[in-house]
């Protein structure tokens, strides 16, 4: 099926496509953030702060007012999309690469080492993320790098748990077998004739679980374990926006709705693809 | 729509059901019961084994000091009536007779005596054993009768003898001896309340002591909540929860007093500066680049707006109440032109980069005020990266020495010699700059108890600090609180809430 | 049968050992919190002095081995903060905690299966449609933004609540709905879907053809296997959702054990810390254990897959 079937296929749902129609615009925001910010989100007037939506101080509107250093809420939230987003999609990449290997070779190794990387998955989930997170925050330092690699080293599980099971399956099928028998090695076996058939499930977990990578972004923030640089995260702004929801609520509220609708737009695409490439993953939590 | 007019449509159609916010709040009949809503809850209800305002608020309702901080900021009798310096090194304490501890046993020199022997004992671990380590024995030649002994002339011993310094708070040496660790969980002290019942993380509840030495309070009951969320702490207020809430934005004080409560604000001891980081190779060694700093920061812009116009802008590192502050010193006014002209002098035409090292949101708006002063340095062409680090990594950074360029301070005391000499005398382990002429009058200054030979030694010593600019002096940020209006109570500088003269009307 | 418990037990009490000895290096690596437990103005001499008094500067090692001695006689030592027992510290929360994610569960409960099964049996119905909007929003709302816009709109635009606190039926309102929402998200989503892939299966449409009425069919058959997964799931969610209860409690101020844990994480409570991590563990384990062995008691077959 060409990737153009596929993406009419995808748009039948009216619903998904709305979804991808959001994650496009969030994306094309924060990839030209630069020319599409009315001002520089770094210039402060702290005489002019928290001031309401359509408030024109003589150089331009600012659509959804100042915050609390009377910086533009507008052109924050767009170069923040992108700190957010690379979040997102970032620590995706770490966990699922972290998540697949692991699943790959407890599905195909039944014995001591699948067992024990099993008992890691296990005592991974009842580890609470939040001890992980602050452990790895104070030996690294705050960084965005380090955020990432807390999100991706605290969330492989999903993936090693399903990878795990299809490979089980898969490892006694015959294009397997064939292979063994032609001398290929474990690598080989597992990268090329394993991996290809666990990717559509890969895809549809990685798709839903960006979502909930920026979620824990923001929770992460809310506690200050964020990132500390000074582009701001969508996390970062609700944090330090929360004292003034009650005088000026667009300072916290416009994040939140960002991540609410980008957060939104993901899980529907996600939704969608399950339906397509993967239905069986409907019954499992990402 | 703006919010306002949004709320009150809100509440206009929630008035069938409910009443309008703040109406009903504090439509209630004469209370005898005061909630106190606090960040965080008691840690520990034994005074000498934490380093916790939060805690420190509860066990000054048990506990009595032997001198107290009176609303002026001298120091006033509390548990001992009269003081006085027999000889530089000692320190003697006439105590207020008939004061009995809620057990009903006399409080006498032995529990004064025994109370500081404890916390100095290194196997007790106390905390705040730097506050009070200066002393190095108690005598009680009478039951009456303490004495102090230093082992140099101590000028700041009141400060280790009153509330703020925890482990000073008197506690009876008997019940300690006979029960062990019960006085972490059933306090027993001298003063106005007595402990009644501790719900962790939920609730402390403490009764009025009828026999209190300084009469009994008027308010019966005294309930502290932990409430950690600045929001949630406004909403119980808000819907009459709770009576005492602290923290509290300034941007909300007009909400709040238009919704019935009262605001109560005062200027704190703790210090918002920056100071340098001098010793490592950077453009912070050469002392025009510093003044150019000290030159590029509107504090009073930033005093205005982002405190509102509360607190203290102060033009040295030092409380304006405290010991030795002096205006006349003057501080380094706004102006962007000459700092960019000191830096060009400097050799740094085009600025430079420098990293900002600190901890956030542990103080009001620390985070915006060093975001804001950040804004003003990128205008004179000094860019600032900004790291704020966890609080736990914070501590070990400045363990080992490792904070770097700008650093964000937070500090507090009101005596120069509590605030210049760990922070500036060579080789202290928060001091990040050398200076010989300085060290030389720091170490003058803690050498003497004579309060005018003092204050003549810390005059010559502030020319020093702001011709040669180690750090940038901001604020003293306020301490807001919003009060039940019905509440009769004053907020002190220390952040030490006392409520032996609360009352409601 | 009886070996493959044994087995299963074994791997249980395998986990938690694993766990212990990953939280004990985990809160250490980061250094020790004496620096921090210390007023700023104390020099590097006293913090030394503190920290060897306190036993920090032993060899993780030693300091683990007499961790896990103590441990496995229930003593997980004395809070370095609150100077009291700390598995007490946390026993002493739980049942808070039990109360709030109690009365949490059972709302998503209450909105969750009907609209799983409405949507589930009259697919596309407007129902349906409801359930889909409450699964996809449920889960896309930072937790604590909820929660801050509840207090906002519930206890101070609109006072009806009250914010903050445990007492009656009323405080648990609030944080009881600020934690329910991910979860009755997960729970329609999932328990619809296992219903619809039950209410196709091969022995539903043999009941429909021997003319069992569609009530008896979703709610004697349907219901029951369809209830397996989602409970698996849930099973597999407690860790997530104890870390959801930690920025409720915070917010709302609750006294349950999450405020604790993460009061404890960042100052660096070691003692606290492991004594929560080890309880949780032990009830993570225990659940996903009981799920184990009700599963293979279910289906034989399974007993070979560990």
């Amino acid at each position: 099926m060409s990737a153009l079937a596929f993406l009419r296929r995808f748009c039948r749902s009216w619903i998904a496509a709305t979804g991808l129609a959001v994650v496009v615009l969030v994306v094309f925001v924060a990839v030209f953030a630069p020319y599409l910010m009315p001002f520089n989100p770094d210039a402060q007037d702290i005489i002019l702060r928290l001031r309401p939506p359509g408030s024109n101080f003589g150089e331009g509107v600012h659509l959804l007012g100042t915050d609390a250093l009377g910086r533009d809420v507008l052109s924050r939230l767009m170069i923040s999309a992108r700190v957010s987003l690379l979040i997102g999609f970032a620590s995706v990449v770490v966990s699922g690469a972290i998540g697949v290997t692991l699943g790959l070779v407890m599905g195909y190794d039944d014995r001591w080492l699948g067992r024990g990387l099993m008992a890691l998955t296990d005592i991974q989930l009842a580890v609470p993320f939040l001890v992980l997170a602050l452990a790895v925050v104070a030996v690294l330092g705050p960084s965005l790098i380090n955020l990432i690699m807390v999100l991706g080293v605290t969330n492989w599980v999903q993936y090693a748990r399903v990878v795990r099971a299809e490979s089980l399956v898969l490892k006694n099928r015959e294009f397997v077998h064939a292979a063994r028998a032609l001398g290929a090695s474990t690598i080989r076996i597992l990268w090329r004739h394993l991996l290809p058939n666990v990717m559509s499930s890969v895809i549809v977990i990685s798709s839903l679980q960006v979502a909930k990578m920026i979620l824990l972004e923001s929770s992460l923030s809310f506690l200050g374990l964020g990132v500390p640089a000074s582009i701001p995260t969508w996390g970062v702004m609700i944090a330090d926006g929360r004292n003034y929801v009650a005088n000026a609520w667009w300072v916290a509220a416009t994040p939140g709705i960002a991540i609410f609708l980008t957060v939104i737009g993901i899980n529907l695409v996600g939704d969608r693809l399950r339906d397509l490439l993967d239905p069986k993953l409907r019954q499992v939590e990402t | 729509m703006d919010r306002r007019e949004f709320v009150q449509t809100l509440a206009v159609l929630g008035s069938g059901l409910t009443v309008a916010p703040g109406q009903m709040a504090f439509a209630q009949a004469a209370k005898d019961t005061i909630v106190i809503a606090q960040s965080g809850d008691a840690l520990t209800m034994d005074p000498a084994k934490h380093s916790h305002y939060p805690t420190a608020n509860v066990a000054f309702a048990i506990f009595d000091p032997l001198i107290t901080r009176g609303a002026d900021g001298t120091f006033k009798p509390a548990l001992a009536l009269s003081w006085s310096n027999p000889d530089p090194l000692t320190w003697e304490f006439k105590l207020r007779p008939g004061v009995k501890f809620h057990d009903g046993t006399p409080m006498t020199s032995e529990d004064v005596k025994f109370t500081f022997e404890r916390a100095l004992d290194p196997n007790f671990k106390a905390p705040y054993f730097s506050r009070i380590s200066a002393i190095k024995k108690v005598e009680a030649p009478d039951a009456l009768t303490v004495r102090f002994k230093t082992e140099a002339p101590f000028p700041t011993m009141l400060f280790s003898l009153y509330e703020a310094a925890f482990p000073a708070l008197i506690v009876p040496s008997a019940y300690v001896k006979a029960n062990g660790d019960a006085l972490a969980s059933k306090p027993v002290g001298t003063g106005p309340y007595k402990f009644v019942e501790w719900r962790k993380d939920d609730r402390i509840v403490l009764e009025a002591n009828p026999d209190y030495w300084g009469g009994a309070p008027k308010i019966k009951t005294v309930i502290w909540r932990p409430i950690r969320e600045v929001r949630t702490r406004i909403a119980e207020l808000r819907s009459g929860g709770v009576d005492v809430i602290g923290d509290v934005p300034p941007e909300d004080i007009q909400g709040l007093e238009r919704g019935g409560a009262r605001v109560a604000a005062v200027a704190s001891d703790i210090l918002y500066f920056f100071h340098f980081d001098t010793l490592k190779d950077s453009p912070l060694k050469d002392k025009r680049v510093r003044q150019a700093i000290n030159y590029a920061i509107d504090v009073d812009a930033i005093h205005k707006a982002i405190m509102g116009g509360l607190g203290n802008k102060i033009s040295m590192v030092l409380p304006k109440e405290a010991f030795g502050y002096d205006e006349s010193v003057g501080g380094y006014p706004f102006d962007p032109a000459k700092a960019k002209q000191l830096l060009t002098e400097a050799g740094y035409p085009n600025g430079f980069t420098i990293p900002l090292v600190s901890r956030q949101g542990r103080y009001l708006k620390d985070k915006e005020v060093m975001e804001a002063s950040i804004g003003y340095l990128a205008r004179v062409g000094i860019k600032v990266e900004a790291k704020y680090l966890e609080p736990g990594v914070w501590a070990q950074v400045s363990e080992k020495k490792g904070r770097e360029g700008l650093i964000f301070g937070g500090w507090s005391g009101l005596d120069p010699d509590l605030v210049w000499y760990p922070l500036l005398y060579t080789g202290e382990y928060q001091s990040y700059y050398s200076n010989k002429e300085l060290d030389v009058l720091l170490a003058k200054g803690r050498s003497t108890i004579d309060p005018k030979e003092r204050l003549a030694i810390y005059k010559q010593a502030a020319q020093i600090m702001k011709e040669d600019a180690p750090n940038v002096p901001m604020l003293q940020p306020p301490l807001v609180y919003a009060l039940n209006a019905k509440l009769d109570w004053t907020p002190r500088i220390d952040s030490i809430i006392d409520l032996r003269a609360a009352s409601f009307k | 049968m009886a070996a493959f418990i044994a087995g299963r037990v074994l791997y249980a009490l395998g986990v938690v050992f694993g766990v212990s000895v990953a939280v004990f290096f985990l809160v250490r690596i980061g250094g020790d919190p004496s620096a921090l437990f210390l007023p700023p103005e104390t020099s590097v001499a006293e913090i030394a002095r503190f920290r060897t008094l306190m036993g920090f500067d032993r060899p993780l090692l030693v300091q683990y081995w007499d961790f896990i001695t103590d441990a496995l006689q229930g003593d997980f030592g004395r809070s370095l903060r609150y100077q009291q027992p700390a598995m007490q510290l946390v026993l002493e929360r739980v049942p808070a905690t039990l109360e709030l994610s109690g009365a949490a569960l059972l709302l998503s409960l209450v909105i969750a299966v009907p609209l799983a099964i409405l949507g589930a049996v009259h697919r596309g119905s407007i129902f349906d449609r409801l359930g889909l909007l409450v699964s996809l929003f449920g889960q896309s709302f930072p937790a604590f933004w909820l929660a801050i816009m509840l207090i906002l709109l519930f206890s101070e635009v609109w006072p009806v609540l009250p914010p903050s606190g445990r007492g009656g039926l009323r405080n648990l309102v609030l944080p009881a709905t600020a934690l329910a929402a991910y979860s009755t998200a997960i729970i329609t989503r999932l328990l619809r879907s296992s219903l619809i892939e039950v209410l196709s299966s091969d022995y539903v449409r043999t009941a429909r053809g021997k003319g069992l009425s569609e009530t008896a069919i979703v709610y004697g058959h349907a219901l029951r296997n369809a209830a397996i997964p989602t409970l698996t799931v849930i099973g597999l969610q407690v860790g997530a959702l104890l870390g959801g209860a930690v920025i409720t409690e915070e917010i709302f101020a609750y006294p349950g054990i999450g405020r604790l844990a993460i009061q404890s994480i960042t100052n660096r409570d070691f003692t606290v810390v492991q004594a929560f991590v080890v309880l949780t563990a032990v009830l993570i384990v225990s659940i996903n254990l009981t799920l184990d062995l009700v599963y293979a008691a279910l289906d034989p077959r399974l007993r070979r897959r560990h």
